[in-house]
């Protein structure tokens, strides 16, 4: 069996591969959203204690350290942010270019 | 009232942005809207000022809720964030006033006051903050925010460079979380404090692995080769405004991120020859590729490439003294780059254009052409200006070690000759479009300051870069407290820097060969994939170096 920790980081290799082998602007933000589901899977999987109960404090003597899992929340919601910033400017783009082939934005640049 | 000073500067801007959004419901007058920017974004500085002596005599942290640590956020303002706090006040302040003046040269465009206001919060917070985690909020915050600000030149190549920007920023975050992550693994704590407690213990194996993954997360938001490939790009198609607050604030973030994280038990040797490695080659490559260029702004962008090599090079030898002179020199850079930029975006507004060969420096315009060569000569390290006083301090600092001290001139070399290639190329032609100057009032400010910081640098150093400086290498204030004559800054250090620009002169036909060097796509113009696989293969290079142990 795999455990988290070896899940997230395949994850995070998986995205990284789409990041490096894809052209198409929407299928790099959808890798890069893999990537950042590798990196929650991660490190929720480094805080998990086997048998840790809820974090309030007098409930039981091994707890889940809750601060792992909020600094996940705010990193899903950057995320979101990131992501719907990302699609907003792939249409603009896509306005401009008429492609969404990244290579094809590059080319033809001078300088 | 003292004590809720940290937070103060942070809400201010916050403020100043949600009181923007929520008057425009009922169509204020253009007017209304400059001022309470200008009063949000002059808040946070006037407090700075204000408290300066009390921050030094004793650090301000403030416990937000009344949370106490390690359970709490806490907000630190203590020599060192006090200094890059007065820093983003500076830049930003100064952006924002220029681009007040030159609101004609910007697309109407609604938001940007909002976005510029929420850009500086983030920047105050990323400074303030005392943990890792917060740090990484407010400086996505930062850079959500600099993603669009960017595009405020509604041209094609600023909304590639945006796209660009977001795919390798996001990279470089989701590398630093996991880099967090594997941290909270081994240590199991997620505040600093108890992060430099336990990482110390750890094999030398752990340590470089964790390293590397903040050191690809510093590397892009600093714009450290290889992976500085987002920075030209986004740098040359912002407004001018923009690149200013990128070249002088973004970046710097990393700078500040890598004193910070080389602090908690990464500074052994093999970790900091890596960052001295990186940093060299960043700016001998950064300050070659500056006479590839015809365009201002882009051999600008360059020289912010060198120069944060320069810094990064000198933070890695790692000396109380040689990271106070880093620091001082991030903080002169940030000063006298945005009087460049700013400078320059002036003068591509009079000429239309920001080939070098079509401006003139000789005539026309008196003031701006001053601001732009004290600017410049900031740049090359002459005296007065503070770019001199750091970088011979830094020169000073790595006398120890010639296998560094070398590489280090050759980049000022480098530089000078660059520097010698605008100035000759702007000074030949003899036409002058005559055309009021607007924008002036903060680069008066801006080449006043870099004059007055040079001329002012024993007392910086001494009171605020040194303690500083001699607190982040960890060691105790009092050994700090080496009163700094102003007599040393001629010494070595700064002889050596006067003394090698003949070199530049002799050299300089050698270096105007780089022109035929093709490297298109593969250190300019990366694309996009190549971009991701350089980011992999720097962190590859981190890593081999496990093999050496």
């Amino acid at each position: 069996m795999l455990s988290g920790i070896e899940v997230g980081l395949i994850t995070i290799f998986l995205g990284l591969y789409g990041l490096t082998n894809n052209r198409n602007a929407v299928k790099m933000l959808m890798s890069l959203t893999v990537v950042n589901t590798g990196v929650i899977l991660l490190f929720i999987s480094v805080a998990y204690i086997p048998s840790g109960s809820v974090p309030i404090v007098g409930e039981g003597a091994t707890m889940v350290d809750p601060l792992p899992h909020t600094f996940m929340l705010t990193s899903i919601v950057v995320n979101l942010a990131t992501l719907a910033l990302g699609l907003a400017l792939v249409l603009y783009l896509y306005r401009e270019y008429e492609t969404l082939d990244v290579q094809d934005m590059w080319e033809g640049s001078d300088d | 009232m003292i004590e809720h000073v940290p937070i103060l500067i942070i809400i201010s801007p916050l403020t100043g942005a949600l009181l923007l959004e929520l008057i425009s419901k009922f169509d204020p007058p253009q007017r209304m809207n400059d001022v309470i920017t200008l009063i949000a974004l002059a808040i946070p500085v006037a407090l700075l000022f204000t408290f300066t002596p009390a921050v030094l005599e004793e650090p301000i942290v403030y416990e937000l809720g009344g949370w106490e640590r390690p359970y709490g956020i806490s907000l630190v303002l203590d020599n060192l964030s006090l200094m890059m706090a007065g820093m983003v006040g500076i830049v930003t302040l100064s952006s924002f006033v220029y681009s007040l003046e030159s609101k004609k040269m910007l697309p109407k465009g609604e938001r940007y006051y909002f976005l510029f206001l929420f850009m500086t919060m983030g920047l105050y917070g990323v400074f303030l903050t005392g943990d890792l985690i917060n740090r990484y909020v407010f400086f996505e915050l930062t850079i959500l925010t600099t993603y669009v600000l960017l595009t405020y030149t509604r041209t094609k190549e600023s909304l590639r460079a945006s796209y660009y920007y977001l795919m390798i920023g996001s990279i470089a975050s989701f590398l630093f979380l996991a880099g967090i992550a594997l941290i909270y693994f081994n240590v199991g704590y997620l505040d600093l404090k108890a992060i430099g407690e336990v990482l110390p213990t750890l094999p030398i194996q752990t340590r470089i692995l964790i390293f590397s993954f903040f050191m690809v997360a510093v590397g892009v938001k600093s714009g450290l080769i290889p992976f500085h490939t987002w920075l030209p790009d986004a740098h040359v198609s912002a407004p001018t405004p923009m690149t200013a607050v990128l070249a002088g604030l973004t970046v710097k973030v990393g700078i500040y991120i890598l004193f910070r994280i080389l602090k908690v038990g990464f500074d052994i040797p093999p970790i900091l020859n890596i960052v001295i490695f990186f940093g060299l080659a960043t700016g001998i490559i950064g300050a070659l590729m500056t006479f590839k260029y015809w365009d201002i702004k882009r051999i600008l962008t360059w020289h912010t490439i060198a120069q944060i090599g320069f810094i990064t090079a000198c933070i890695g030898i790692w000396t109380p003294s040689s990271v106070s002179a880093a620091l001082y020199h991030t903080v002169n850079h940030s000063v006298f780059k945005t009087l460049l930029f700013l400078s320059a975006g002036s003068f591509i507004f009079l000429y239309g254009s920001g080939d070098i060969r079509d401006l003139t420096l000789k005539k026309g315009h008196p003031l701006l052409a001053s601001t732009f060569l004290i600017g410049l000569l900031s740049l090359l390290g002459l005296p007065p200006m503070n770019g001199f006083y750091s970088k011979s301090l830094m020169i000073q600092s790595t006398l120890s070690r010639p296998l560094v001290l070398f590489p280090l001139l050759l980049i000022h070399i480098i530089t000078a000759a660059s520097v010698f290639r605008i100035i000759y190329h702007s000074s030949r032609k003899t036409k002058y479009v005559q055309a009021p100057v607007s924008m002036m009032k903060p680069l008066v400010v801006l080449a006043g300051l870099t004059v007055f910081m040079g001329a002012t640098t024993t007392i910086w150093m001494n009171n605020i870069v040194m303690p500083a400086g001699t607190v982040l290498v960890g060691e105790s204030i009092a050994s700090a407290v080496t009163y700094l004559e102003y007599s040393t800054l001629f010494s070595t250090g700064g002889l050596l820097l006067l003394g090698t620009l003949p070199v530049a002169f002799v050299l300089y036909p050698v270096f105007e060969k780089v022109k035929e060097i093709e490297v298109k796509r593969v250190i300019s113009e990366v694309s996009l994939t190549d971009a991701v696989r350089y980011i992999l293969i720097g962190q590859g290079i981190v890593i081999a170096l496990i093999l050496l142990y």
